[in-house]
């Protein structure tokens, strides 16, 4: 049998079933955030389709959705009956809207982290952390 | 007679700490008064139902009666205790129900995908295939060593009480009927482990999970193990080694209870070498499968769930969605070969 792999090695993804966010969209989401993070190297595979929606418990076509828009970012390429691949996406440049939307989304998010009871320099704290991790993640993944 | 109330018994305490009598209960309810209330009153019921079935059994067995009463007697107790357990857990489940607690919507998964490499490795999967080939092969070369009337069936003390005629149909056929039923157990045992649903996969509960998986498969490749040493080699085995095999078969069984009580369903009552998450107000994990899905807290139907294997919500190990039509496929194989192995056992068997 397989040996059990360190929990430092292992990408996991987290769903809420009961969040206002469409299920596919929290696993786009999350999914990108591993692959942004490095968690996979180009040529490593996901899960299939069926393997991921048993696993989730939810329908084969809400999976298949999440896989086919990130394929569409340019993330993964999918075959038939072999799951999805990562592949070495080309460098991206956000122009001046893109940039200003997602920093507007995360004074958003930030914000609403507020709103909800967290430390505001904890928020602080947290965002620098990710800066950093995000800073020391693949290049070859951006 | 004793088994099933044992297993019952045990079974209601083994069971996921959120699970309880197939209902999703928080953690802390089983060991309050409420819960240890309600396993009282169940093993209570479990117990004496037993002891009227067990005296039934033993006044028909024992009585000096007639055939017919006799067989009434000895039937009418083992379904005294039948039913006395189904009332017992129908009583339990009726006095969990008001404490059902509404399962976190929160879902992990491991992104990876599942080994293709079978259970035990392509080696450890040949293994009883090969000891078959080979007792295949031992049984052709001392052909004239078997007997012209030979033992194919063993009662608990190791006594022969089925026999067949020497004829190549009977001699391979013991070889035959392991072959089919180590590759049935080869079937279920690997479309089990890669079409189970994972319920954790991080921290202390997902390394149980994944070590309470591995024990199991690796039982049932055990067993297929002892099948096809049994079958391959049955028409020359001497009597003291169909005896060690009979001590093994039921040394085989009292491990598989004892590994269950020490492991738990899904390995919640193992040790771990990762952290426990942190507690907190989350509601119970739950087995990711809905309350009203589960017919009379046994049988799992959900057609929405995309799983064919989930854990049983009573018992030890999994069953099947029966709403996904690939367990129907399933059910109808294992039935044809049951049937099938009967037929192949009846022709081979001759008195």
């Amino acid at each position: 049998m397989h040996p059990m792999p360190k929990q430092s090695e292992m990408p996991i993804l987290r769903i809420d079933l009961g969040s206002p966010t469409p299920v596919y969209r929290q696993i786009v989401d999350s999914l990108r955030a591993l692959l942004v993070g490095g968690a996979f190297a180009p040529g490593g595979r996901l899960p299939t389709v069926r393997e991921m929606a048993i696993d989730l418990g939810v329908n084969h076509n809400t999976v298949a959705e999440a896989y086919r828009l990130l394929a569409g970012e340019g993330w993964l390429e999918l075959k038939r009956h072999h799951g999805a691949t990562v592949i070495r996406r080309p460098a991206q440049r956000a122009g001046p809207a893109r940039q200003e939307d997602f920093v507007q989304r995360l004074r958003e998010l930030a914000a609403r982290a507020i709103a909800d009871g967290v430390d505001q320099e904890e928020v602080a704290k947290l965002l620098s952390a990710l800066a950093e991790n995000l800073k020391h993640s693949r290049k070859e993944t951006l | 007679m004793a088994v099933f109330p044992g297993l019952a018994l045990l079974t209601a305490r083994l069971t996921r700490p959120d699970i309880f009598f197939s209902f999703t209960v928080e953690p802390s309810l089983r060991q309050s008064a409420a819960g240890r209330a309600v396993l009282r009153q169940f093993s209570r019921m479990v117990i004496f139902s037993s002891l009227i079935g067990l005296a039934l059994t033993l006044s028909g067995v024992f009585g000096g009666l007639t055939p017919a009463p006799a067989v009434a007697l000895i039937l009418g107790g083992a379904a005294v205790e039948f039913a006395g357990m189904l009332a017992a857990y129908a009583t339990a489940r009726r006095r969990v129900r008001p404490y059902k607690a509404e399962p976190s919507r929160q879902r992990e998964v491991v992104v990876k995908p599942r080994p293709t490499r079978p259970v035990g490795g392509w080696l450890g999967q040949a293994g009883p295939f090969l000891i078959l080939g080979l007792g295949a092969l031992c049984l052709w070369w001392r052909w004239d060593a078997i007997p012209g009337r030979f033992p194919i069936h063993w009662d608990l003390y190791g006594r022969p009480n089925g026999w067949a005629i020497k004829s190549g149909r009977s001699v391979f056929g013991s070889v035959l009927l392991g072959t089919l039923i180590c590759l049935v157990l080869s079937l279920l045992l690997n479309g089990t482990a890669r079409g189970v649903r994972r319920i954790h996969s991080s921290g202390l509960d997902g390394e149980r999970e994944s070590r309470f998986l591995r024990t199991m498969m690796l039982m049932v490749l055990g067993l297929e193990y002892y099948m096809a040493a049994m079958f391959g080699f049955c028409p020359i085995l001497p009597p003291w080694l169909v005896a060690v095999f009979v001590v093994a078969g039921l040394l085989m069984g009292a491990a598989i209870v004892v590994v269950a009580c020490w492991s738990g369903q899904g390995g919640w009552r193992l040790r771990g070498q990762t952290p426990a998450s942190p507690g907190g107000d989350q509601a119970p994990a739950g087995d990711r499968t809905p309350d009203e899905c589960w017919k009379w807290g046994l049988i799992y139907y959900n057609s929405a769930d995309p799983a064919v294997w989930v854990e049983k919500r009573f018992g030890i190990g999994w069953t099947l969605n029966f709403g996904n039509p690939r367990a129907w496929f399933i059910t109808g194989g294992i039935l044809l070969f049951a049937a099938g192995v009967s037929v192949l056992s009846i022709l081979l068997l001759q008195k």
